[in-house]
C-alpha cells in the first residue's frame, strides 16, 4: 500500500499545476453545492419557523369524521344501488366545528396541548373610503390566541391587545392595509357573504412575513367573524391547538381526532402545498448544483486520462517487473480519491467560510409583492451533515471518475507498450 | 550440486543461492520449446518466430544476434513472460509460464527475471535508488535497511555510489542504463534479460556497460540472455545465437559451434 501511495503521490506532485486545478475544479463544486444546500434549506427553515409562528401547530376542522364515514359507505352503496341523493345524507353539513366550547375543553385535558382557541373564518369585502379589496376576517379569542401562536409578536404597528380592548377592533395584513390605504385609527366597512355589513377600527398592522396572512387576512374578535358569516356563538371554522413538540405530531392528531370525532390537520398537512413548492424548487436547484460535481469528476477523469496516456509507458515497466494490474488499478484510484478528498476538503472549508461570512454580514433584499413568504435577508442553515454528505458524493464521483479513466491503464499490455517505445 | 524433482520452489532458492551465494549449479534456468509467434492481423499478419527452441544454463552469458526484423526482441519478450507465444512453452526455474494466471505470472517476473531494456525506462519521478528498488516495492518490500543497503550496494557496482539520490534527468545516458542495470538485479533474479542495452550509448558508454554485465555473471554466476547488434558483445560472450527469419540459426560456445 505504502508503494501504491508513493508512485500516486509522485505522480500528483509531478504535475502541480495540472493537479491544483483539478482540485480547484472539486472544491468549487463541493462549495457551491454545500452553499446552494445551506442557502435552500436555510428558506426552507425560515419559512417553517414564521409559518410555525403564526399557524396552531394542530388545527380541529369543521369536517367531522363520521359524516366522512358515513358519505364513503353511501357513496359506495350508490354504485350498485342507483341511489339518487339530492342533498348530503347528514342533517346539517355546514363547515363549521359545533359545540365548539365543549371541544376545547376537551382537548385542553389532552396530555401535550399547551394552548387552544376558537377560530371563525369569514370571506369578507372590506372597504376604506372608496378601496374595496376581498379579504378574510379571521376572528379569534385575542388572549386564547397568545397561548397557540405568536401572531401578537407580528404586529408592527398598534398592538394586539387593541383586540380585546375594542369589540369591534381589527388587525390588518400590511399588505392589505397598503392596498387600502387604512392604518391604526382607521374605520374599515367589512361586507360579509350574507349581506351583513360591520364597522371595524384598525387597531393593528401585523407583518407575519407569510403572503397568506399579510396580503388578504384581517384579525378580529370570534364574534364578529361568526355574526358576518351568520354563525351561532358556539361555532367556529377550525379549533386552533398548540401543542408541546413542533415535530411528531402524528400520535397527537390521532388522539385529537379520537377525543373530538373530527379530521384534525398538523401544520405540515395545512401547509403541505407550500412545503412541496419549497422541497421542489430545493432537489431542483441540488440537482442543477449537482451538475458542477459531474463536472468536477469529469475534470479528475480528464487529469487521469491525461497521466495515463503519458504513462503509459511506465505503467508498462512498473507491470514487467512485477505490479499486478489491481496495483496499477490502485494507484490511479488513489490519485482520484486524494484530487477529490482534497477538494472537498478544501471545498467544505471554503463552503464554512463563505457561510460564516454570510451569517455574519447577510444579503438583504427588498420584499416583492405577492411573494408566499416575505424573504428579505439571505438566511444560511449550516448543517455538519450537509458538508458529510456533499464530501461524500464528490468522493465517490472521484472514484467513479478514477475507475472511468483508470480502465485504460488496466488493459496496457507492457509488450506492445514497450515495442512500440523500442 | 543438480537439483531436481517436483519442488520448483525449492530448485529456484537453490538456484538463486547457485547463482548469488556461491553453490554451483547446472540445471537450465530457462527452457523453451517449439515456439512461434505471429505479429500482425489479418492479410498483414507475419510469423515472426518459427519454432524455436532453447535452453539456457545456469550462470551462462549467452548474446543473442540478428538482422533487425529476424524476431530477437519477440523472442526475449516471450522468454520473459511479457507476451505470449501462439505455439510452443517457456519454462523458468521448471514453471512452465502459459500455466499461471496473468498475477502469478507478474510475480514470476518479480522474482525470477530481471529486464534490461534499449531504454532505460526509469521513473522520472523517483530518485536512481527508488527506482533500483522498485522491483523490491512491487512485492511489498524494499523498505527495510537491508533492502536500503542492497539497493546503494548495487549503485555502487553500477558506479553510482554517490548518485542515489538523484533523479534520472539528472543523469547522463549512460549513468540511466546503468540504474537500470542495478534496478533489473535488485531482486536477484535467476534470469537476466537485456534488449540492446546498449542501442542507445556511445561506445565508451557502451564499453562500461558490457564490462558490468561480464562482472554480474562472473561474480553472481548470474545468467544473462542479452539481444545485441553489437558484434564485440558478441564476440566475448560465452555462448552465441544466431536468430534469422524467426528460426535461431547458429549456437556457439567459446570457439565451439552447434
Amino acid at each position: 500500500m505504502r508503494t501504491i501511495l508513493g508512485v500516486a503521490w509522485r505522480h500528483l506532485a509531478s504535475r502541480p499545476r495540472q493537479s491544483a486545478l483539478t482540485v480547484a475544479g472539486v472544491a468549487l463544486g463541493v462549495a457551491v453545492f454545500i452553499f446552494t444546500v445551506a442557502m435552500m434549506d436555510g428558506l426552507l427553515v425560515f419559512f417553517t419557523h414564521r409559518l410555525v409562528r403564526v399557524s396552531p401547530l394542530l388545527t380541529v376542522l369543521p369536517e367531522s369524521l363520521d359524516v366522512t364515514l358515513a358519505r364513503e359507505a353511501l357513496h359506495y352503496a350508490a354504485r350498485d344501488d342507483l341511489l339518487t341523493l339530492s342533498r348530503p345524507p347528514v342533517p346539517d353539513d355546514r363547515p363549521t366545528v359545533r359545540g365548539a366550547t365543549a371541544l376545547t375543553a376537551r382537548i385542553r385535558g389532552v396530555p401535550g396541548v399547551e394552548g387552544v382557541s376558537i377560530a371563525a373564518a369569514a370571506a369578507v369585502v372590506l372597504s376604506f373610503g372608496t378601496v374595496a379589496e376581498p379579504a378574510t376576517l379571521l376572528g379569534v379569542e385575542p388572549a386564547a390566541e397568545l397561548d397557540v401562536t405568536e401572531l401578537a409578536d407580528s404586529v408592527a404597528r398598534g398592538s394586539w391587545d387593541g383586540l380585546e380592548i375594542r369589540r369591534d377592533g381589527a388587525v390588518v395584513g400590511a399588505q392589505l392595509a397598503d392596498r387600502l390605504g387604512a392604518g391604526v385609527g382607521d374605520r374599515l366597512v367589512a361586507v360579509g357573504e350574507t349581506g351583513q355589513a360591520r364597522e371595524l377600527e384598525v387597531v393593528g398592522i401585523s407583518a407575519t412575513g407569510l403572503g397568506a396572512f399579510d396580503e388578504s387576512t384581517a384579525f378580529v374578535n370570534l364574534a364578529v367573524a361568526q355574526g358576518l358569516s351568520g354563525w351561532g356563538a358556539d361555532e367556529g371554522s377550525e379549533i386552533r391547538v398548540r401543542s408541546r413538540a413542533i415535530a411528531g405530531l402524528e400520535p397527537l392528531r390521532r388522539r385529537l381526532q379520537a377525543v373530538t370525532g373530527h379530521k384534525v390537520e398538523t401544520w405540515e398537512e395545512t401547509s403541505r402545498a407550500s412545503l412541496q413548492l419549497f422541497r421542489t424548487i430545493g432537489l431542483t436547484t441540488y440537482l442543477l448544483t449537482g451538475f458542477v460535481l459531474v463536472v468536477a469528476g469529469l475534470g479528475i477523469a480528464n487529469k487521469l486520462t491525461t497521466i495515463i496516456l503519458d504513462k503509459e509507458r511506465d505503467i508498462a515497466i512498473l507491470r514487467s517487473f512485477g505490479f499486478s494490474r489491481a496495483a496499477v488499478r490502485a494507484i490511479f484510484v488513489v490519485q482520484g480519491l486524494a484530487l477529490g478528498g482534497l477538494g472537498a476538503g478544501i471545498g467544505c472549508g471554503g463552503a464554512a467560510l463563505a457561510i460564516a461570512y454570510f451569517t455574519a454580514f447577510p444579503i438583504t433584499f427588498a420584499p416583492r409583492e405577492g411573494a408566499v413568504v416575505a424573504y428579505t435577508e439571505l438566511y444560511l442553515a449550516n448543517n455538519p451533515r450537509y458538508y458529510a454528505l456533499i464530501a461524500a458524493i464528490a468522493l465517490v464521483i472521484s472514484a467513479l471518475a478514477a475507475l472511468l479513466a483508470v480502465r485504460r491503464a488496466t488493459r496496457v499490455v507492457p509488450v506492445e507498450v514497450l515495442r512500440g517505445a523500442a | 550440486m543438480v537439483v531436481a524433482g517436483p519442488d520448483w520452489h525449492l530448485w529456484r532458492i537453490q538456484l538463486r543461492f547457485g547463482c548469488w551465494g556461491g553453490t554451483v549449479v547446472t540445471p537450465p534456468v530457462l527452457v523453451a520449446r517449439n515456439l512461434t509467434r505471429r505479429l500482425g492481423v489479418g492479410a498483414a499478419a507475419r510469423e515472426v518466430l518459427r519454432g524455436i527452441d532453447l535452453t539456457i544454463a545456469a550462470g551462462e552469458f549467452a548474446t543473442l544476434v540478428g538482422p533487425s526484423g529476424s524476431g530477437k526482441s519477440t523472442l526475449l519478450y516471450l522468454l520473459g513472460g511479457l507476451d505470449h507465444p501462439d505455439a510452443g512453452s517457456v519454462a523458468i526455474g521448471g514453471t512452465a509460464l502459459a500455466t499461471v494466471g496473468d498475477d502469478e505470472l507478474a510475480r514470476m517476473r518479480n522474482r525470477l527475471i530481471g529486464f534490461v531494456y534499449q531504454f532505460h525506462f526509469l521513473l522520472p519521478e523517483f530518485s536512481a535508488l527508488e527506482n533500483v528498488l522498485m522491483p523490491l516495492w512491487a512485492r511489498g518490500g524494499g523498505r527495510s535497511r537491508e533492502d536500503h543497503a542492497w539497493g546503494v550496494e548495487l549503485l555502487g557496482r553500477v558506479g553510482l555510489a554517490d548518485m542515489a539520490d538523484k533523479l534520472p534527468r539528472e543523469l547522463s545516458g549512460g549513468e540511466q542504463q546503468r540504474v537500470a542495470v542495478a534496478r533489473a538485479l535488485v531482486n536477484r533474479p535467476v534470469l537476466l534479460l537485456a534488449d540492446e542495452p546498449t542501442g542507445n550509448l556511445d561506445s565508451a558508454n557502451a564499453r562500461v556497460v558490457y564490462e558490468l554485465f561480464r562482472e554480474i555473471n562472473r561474480s553472481f554466476s548470474q545468467t544473462i540472455l542479452v539481444v545485441t547488434h553489437d558484434i564485440e558483445w558478441a564476440a566475448r560472450s560465452d555462448r552465441l545465437l544466431r536468430l534469422l527469419d524467426g528460426r535461431l540459426v547458429g549456437d556457439e560456445r567459446r570457439g565451439e559451434s552447434v
